[in-house]
């Protein structure tokens, strides 16, 4: 069942990843594409407070990753590579996630909420997956002991 | 000698006739009995295909009748029978006067199954066509098909005094020197490779072969293809057929397709131009040639551009349609923008902006166009047909993005310089509401235009404003004539009249954003007339204010909805 999750929560990161380039690459190429785009981000930004919700989303990714890299050095004196290529994805995604909020926009790609939205749920995903991952399995082993 | 032809022919017709009558003993061809046809004048036969190879075959009895292909022009074009034109199904009702001289001839139609081809036989017997035959289907096999096209003599003598496409003639050397068309190389049928350094370089370059009786030009035809070409017509109807007007009897060897055949200068006020034109200004022979730009419109940036980046026009820098409009609404950009976009590309109101898109349909062009006659570009030229007429010519193209050099000398004049070519929205509410005279067309498709589909992925509501009226669309070659150049006004008028409006109205123009529409209003800006403007905000603008009022379905009829933009549903979204 685990291991089920687990396979389903990367197979989502990935879509998702793969989603934001898909968006990125007709947005540049299709210019109904490119105007639905344009057009959604004047919907949203006139309906939600984006800069808002993207500082809360950062600050969820933040945590996560935080969380796990804190988890993976106090919990595990002997990690597995598993482990530790799941943190140092979490740590990668976050970056990712975090610096392209930061250092793009709308006004430099046209698909920045869309691509942004899908880094935001990737990153969110992978840390949940990390912290599941460690604190899970600690426990798991602490009852058995 | 063409009442001797005719006479000819309609002997051969009736030997055919009699001899497709002897045969239907034995099946093939027959009178069908359906509809209430059977044994009357309009009674539909069918044929086999065997029958039809046969006949196709025998050189002598070609001239007794007329095969049509009513497929799709794809499929017309991947493989059809040897001596078929093309009509498709759709537009053969539209067409019947192209072969109006066939209504007493036999006329066999093909398509892949019979059932097009039953279509248009219905047709052609309802127009009055007395000798009608379906036959046995492509797909069915038995026939020998052939991939290069066939023209009627009427296409011929247009695409020869046109002299813009590379014509072979096959006719014998003493009457090619006699006369011929100014682009015409004389050739041996059976010796194509004699002319091969005459033939255009562009092996996508349109082709036409034409001799005494269609013969000898099939098989020229069908040796150009051997040899690579993929847009080879051959001319049915020979110089024994039809009495052509020959345009010269210069010696032609250089002035194949593919050169400069020497182009009329065009006024000012021209905006579409031929292939030709822009290669003679290219060449340094118009007086535009001292001081002009070629910009490939499209939207997108040049590497996100496969026409571009696939070959364009020498010398073509790429323009973005996105350049020239905004974000919000998709309207022009503020004065200052375009002027420094103008500067950047090395455009005064002085230079000649010539643009085209990839086809005559496509409107990238007629928009940038409209964009610079509005800032005010004196003279701005769109060139008619698009890319595909410069290929078809056989015209050089290169690859590679050419960068323009931009100008720091000023625009010479404050931009715009004809504010009166754009209305706003607001300019066409007050017109609507309080000038009698004044109509809103809508340059949009007829299910845009009944409310059935906004036309827009990103724009959710479906209608028009209320007052306007249709004056088709251009996407579907609405304003474009059969070899895709630009129609002229009296076609506008046309559409117009539908409305009970005429070219005596104050007219503006509108689609969805502003490109279809500015293909009417340079129409009229070269036609002369004064009385006409664009509404660059199109529906996309109109549907964004929920208190503006709409029409929804046709507003000829008793059933159009009037209403506001608030009641819309806004699941009408094109999918």
């Amino acid at each position: 069942m685990k291991k089920a999750l687990y396979m389903i929560a990367s197979g989502l990161e990935a879509a998702l990843l793969i989603g934001a380039y898909v968006i990125q690459y007709f947005t540049r190429r299709k210019m109904g594409m490119a105007r639905y785009v344009v057009y959604k981000n004047r919907g949203w930004e006139a309906k939600y407070p984006m800069e808002l919700l993207q500082y809360a989303a950062m600050a969820a990714v933040l945590i996560l990753t935080v969380l796990a890299v804190a988890g993976y050095v106090r919990l595990h004196r002997k990690p597995s590579i598993r482990m530790k290529g799941m943190v140092l994805v979490t740590v990668f995604l976050a970056v990712l996630y975090i610096g392209f909020t930061l250092m793009s926009g709308t006004d430099r790609l046209r698909a920045y909420y869309f691509i942004d939205g899908m880094f935001a749920a990737a990153a969110l995903v992978q840390g949940i997956k990390a912290n599941l991952g460690l604190y899970a399995g600690r426990t798991g082993r602490r009852s058995a002991e | 000698m063409r009442k001797v032809n005719k006479i000819f022919a309609s002997l051969l017709a009736a030997a055919m006739l009699f001899s497709v009558t002897a045969c239907s003993s034995n099946g093939t061809p027959k009178e069908t009995t359906e509809a209430g046809s059977e044994g009357g004048a309009s009674a539909v036969k069918t044929m086999d295909s065997a029958t039809l190879q046969k006949m196709q075959d025998d050189k002598e009895k070609k001239e007794g009748y007329l095969v049509i292909d009513v497929r799709s022009e794809e499929e017309y074009k991947a493989g059809h029978v040897k001596f078929a034109i093309h009509m498709p199904v759709e537009t053969i009702g539209d067409n019947l006067s192209a072969i109006e001289d066939w209504k007493d001839k036999q006329v066999v139609l093909v398509c892949n199954s019979g059932k097009k081809s039953g279509e248009a036989a219905d047709i052609l017997v309802e127009n009055g066509f007395t000798d009608v035959t379906n036959a046995e289907g492509v797909k069915d096999g038995g026939y020998n098909l052939v991939t290069w096209g066939n023209i009627r003599g009427t296409e011929l003598q247009k695409i020869g005094d046109e002299g813009q496409v590379l014509i072979v003639d096959l006719r014998d050397a003493a009457d090619y020197e006699a006369g011929h068309f100014k682009t015409a190389v004389n050739a041996v049928a059976e010796e194509m490779s004699g002319v091969e350094a005459q033939l255009p370089a562009d092996k996508n370059a349109m082709i036409v072969t034409h001799c005494y009786s269609g013969n000898r030009s099939a098989v020229a035809a069908q040796a150009l293809v051997d040899m690579g070409y993929t847009n080879v017509y051959n001319c049915l109807d020979g110089a024994k057929e039809v009495e052509y007007v020959f345009d010269g009897t210069a010696q032609p060897g250089t002035e194949a397709a593919g050169e400069n055949a020497g182009a009329e200068a065009a006024d000012q006020k021209t905006v579409f131009v031929t292939p030709e034109w822009v290669k003679s200004v290219i060449d340094g022979e118009q007086k535009e040639s001292e001081n002009y730009v070629i910009l490939e419109c499209a939207w997108g940036e040049a590497a996100d551009d496969p026409a571009y980046q696939e070959g364009h026009i020498k010398g073509a820098f790429h323009m973005n349609t996105d350049s020239v409009e905004e974000e919000e609404y998709w309207n022009i950009r503020t004065p200052e923008e375009i002027e420094a976009l103008a500067a950047q590309y090395g455009i005064t109101k002085d230079t000649t902006v010539i643009c085209y898109g990839d086809s005559g349909k496509n409107s990238a062009d007629d928009r940038v166009a409209f964009v610079f006659l509005w800032a005010g570009v004196e003279n701005v030229k769109c060139l008619d047909g698009g890319f595909e007429a410069w290929t078809k010519a056989g015209y050089e193209t290169e690859t590679g993005v050419n960068e323009p050099t931009a100008t720091e000398e000023a625009f010479g004049v404050t931009v715009p310089a004809h504010p009166e070519y754009v209305l706003s929205i607001d300019e066409v509410r007050t017109k609507l509401e309080s000038d009698d005279n004044f109509k809103l067309v809508s340059i949009r498709s007829e299910a845009e235009f009944t409310g059935e589909t906004s036309g827009y992925g990103y724009i959710d509501r479906a209608g028009e404003p209320e007052g306007a009226i249709w004056g088709h669309d251009t996407d579907d070659g609405s304003y474009n004539n059969a070899d895709g150049t630009t129609v002229n006004a009296d076609t506008l008028e046309g559409y117009l009249a539908e409305s009970d409006a005429s070219m005596d109205n104050e007219l503006s123009f509108y689609c969805g954003t502003g490109w279809r529409a500015c293909i009417p209003f340079l129409i009229c800006y070269e036609e002369g007339y004064t009385n006409v403007s664009l509404y660059d905000g199109g529906w996309f603008q109109w549907q964004m204010d929920s208190a503006l009022p709409v029409q929804v379905g046709d507003p000829n009829s008793e059933d159009c909805v009037h209403t506001t933009v608030g009641e819309l549903s806004a699941d009408k979204a094109a999918k």
